[in-house]
């Protein structure tokens, strides 16, 4: 199929700019086995886009499948807010906060109720066994932000 | 024997404590639809970075063997393999299910995999101190070759595609290369701040198999688990146990199979449990009853992909090769202890493997201890809703990034390889050839660069790295694996073609 191609040489494209940035550099020892693992990955990948099969009826078992954007994108958009404000807010109550969101978002029934009732305790409980298991019991010292 | 000499501390402090947990709780992780043993173990690897080296690897171990039983759970339940490792067992499982015979089929499961797993625990302590003072004899030329041919096998025979397992597998050891060379010291592709200190390997282990499942668990979450749940019968276990033990042929093919797939490297509890469910049909009298609710393909999927474990680990512990997915993540495990596979640990750290051993052992017995009582609860675990799974396991995956070494850039990488390999799941491309480059990365470099030096001072590259007995079994090894998967695929697209044109 064309996008097994695609995939194939958009490797060719990352594997090429790996060797380039390996590439110049005032201590080449450092770079000969990165580069060599470059060299061979360029090889992989055009013999991957050259063995890409464009028969479409041999290939529903190798087909590459489609990423669901309209279902996922609050997903990444929630992953990447969180990356932004976790250390800033507090990892408890960013991550409180993302418990509860995808566990609405995501779920069967998108309601207050089942938002009050389910998600939040749920999200709590959690939370809390975390903090007992990471903080308590791990001593690890996460970060508070402003808030927690 | 050392095995007996170490067994007393399996059932000191918080080994016993730890195996007790690590079993139950791998049990509800493996029977819970959408948590793979490799995931499962990736995700507590940060917990054992605080516990002593043989807590921790005791703690991995048992949820490595519960997940793989506990996965039968939801096979047979929900008709929804728990683990890759319990695909066969759906097939006569679940029809014991919706027969009425549910709770029997647990029991034939649990049982069985007690059995075949003893069998190759027996076999890792049999054949790894042989293997271990076989590896005494490799130096710089042959570490880099058994590293390469780690990634070279879990990257052709691991993988849908070879050409895309092997290009993962040098993208793992590629990515290994960012932070610092081990010689001249020198800072490499650190494009931020946030690689400055490498791609920490425990990071890479979340990212890689938690992220890509969280996602997949998000797109399913609003349809639901799909399956139907069959009520649980009144089923003495003396019975099943009685009736498990006449099927001797059964629990011998899976045995073998499991502890055969197990040494190969790459290979998993999934190929273990296919071929021991074809092979105890093939030798079987009543071929007709299989796939229909019979006991003996239940008997010989679980006996397989637990005999598998033990083994798996043979390779793993010896020659730094994982046996399985989930052992590249058990090396992982090692490594952040410092403990290096090979002759070392069975003697410098050898109250710490044969520990680690013991363990396994003692697990099994456990595993079907509480395999047997939760079989009664189990449908409560088989229904946690996908979005709350998820949820927990993205936030676990972050809590547990961040506690190794308290940095937010491992928590960073961690996210951003996740997603990347979500994408790279969707075309094709596998996380365990990528972890795995990941893990022996560092020790093909070094030892490929220590080679060179004394290839320079000798008789030159070629001389030092292409011959001798070993180096020249480890890179036949290397090219067998590669030419068995090209040929099997070349094979399957020339059959599938002439068969849409007939």
């Amino acid at each position: 199929m064309i996008t097994q191609r695609i995939v194939a040489s958009g490797c060719v494209v990352a594997a090429g700019l790996m060797y380039f940035f390996g590439t110049g550099h005032e201590y080449s020892e450092a770079y000969v086995f990165p580069n060599l693992l470059a060299i061979v990955m360029v090889v992989l990948a055009s013999i991957m886009a050259i063995t890409a099969d464009i028969d479409p009826k041999t290939q529903k078992s190798l087909a590459i499948s489609s990423v669901p954007w309209i279902k996922l994108w609050p997903a990444f958009l929630v992953i990447i807010v969180y990356m932004l404000i976790a250390e800033y807010v507090g990892f408890f109550v960013s991550s409180f906060l993302v418990f509860v969101l995808l566990g609405n978002m995501y779920s069967q029934r998108v309601d207050v109720p089942f938002l009050i009732n389910r998600c939040v305790p749920i999200a709590f409980v959690f939370l809390s066994l975390l903090y007992g298991l990471f903080v308590l019991l791990l001593k690890v010292q996460m970060p508070d932000g402003i808030l927690f | 024997m050392e095995f007996i000499e170490y067994m007393p501390g399996v059932f000191s402090g918080w080994n016993l404590v730890v195996l007790l947990a690590g079993t139950l709780g791998g049990l509800i992780l493996g029977a819970t639809p959408g948590l793979s043993p490799t995931m499962a173990v990736a995700l507590l690897i940060p917990f054992t970075f605080h516990m002593e080296p043989s807590t921790s690897l005791i703690l991995l171990g048992a949820v490595y063997t519960a997940t793989v039983a506990g996965g039968a759970v939801s096979a047979i339940l929900v008709n929804i393999p728990g683990a890759p490792a319990n695909i066969a067992t759906i097939l006569d499982g679940h029809p014991m299910a919706r027969s009425g015979r549910a709770t029997e089929a647990l029991h034939y499961s649990f049982i069985s995999s007690l059995l075949g797993g003893v069998i190759g625990v027996f076999v890792l302590i049999f054949f790894t101190p042989y293997l271990a003072d076989f590896a005494l004899n490799f130096g710089p030329s042959e570490l880099f070759w058994v590293a390469l041919l780690g990634v070279t096998v879990i990257g052709s025979l691991g993988s849908n595609s070879v050409w895309k397992g092997l290009f993962a597998g040098a993208l793992g050891l590629w990515l290994s290369t960012v932070g610092y060379d081990p010689v001249v010291g020198e800072e490499r592709f650190v494009f931020t701040d946030h690689l400055a200190g490498g791609i920490n390997i425990i990071a890479a282990l979340i990212g890689l198999f938690a992220v890509p499942q969280v996602l997949s668990l998000l797109e399913s979450a609003t349809t639901g688990h799909g399956g139907t749940m069959y009520a649980m019968e009144n089923h003495s276990v003396w019975r099943s146990l009685l009736n498990n033990l006449r099927h001797v042929k059964e629990l011998v093919i899976g045995s073998l199979t499991g502890i055969f797939v197990g040494l190969i490297p790459g290979a998993g509890g999934q190929i273990a449990g296919l071929v021991a469910y074809d092979q105890a049909k093939k030798f079987s009298k009543a071929k007709s009853e299989y796939g229909k609710g019979n006991p003996s393909g239940v008997i010989a999927a679980e006996s397989a992909n637990n005999a598998m474990v033990g083994p798996s680990l043979v390779p793993m512990l010896t020659l730094g090769i994982p046996g399985s997915p989930t052992a590249a993540v058990l090396l992982g495990g090692l490594l952040i202890h410092g403990i290096f596979p090979g002759p070392d640990l069975f003697s410098v750290h050898a109250e710490i493997t044969w520990t680690f051993i013991d363990s396994l052992l003692v697990g099994q017995v456990l595993m079907v201890m509480f395999g047997l009582v939760m079989s009664r609860y189990s449908r409560f675990v088989t229904r946690i809703p996908n979005n709350f799974m998820a949820a927990a396991v993205i936030v676990l995956a972050v809590f547990g990034t961040y506690s190794v070494q308290n940095s937010f850039s491992d928590v960073l990488v961690m996210i951003s390889l996740g997603t990347v390999m979500y994408f790279g799941l969707k075309a094709g491309f596998g996380p365990a050839p990528v972890v795995l480059g990941i893990i022996l990365g560092p020790i093909a470099e070094t030892n490929y660069q220590q080679g060179k030096l004394i290839a320079e001072s000798g008789d030159g590259m070629l001389a030092y790295f292409c011959t001798g007995n070993v180096n020249m079994m480890l890179i036949g090894l290397c090219v067998a694996s590669i030419s068995y998967s090209v040929f099997t695929e070349v094979r399957t697209q020339v059959l599938k073609k002439s068969e849409v044109n007939a």
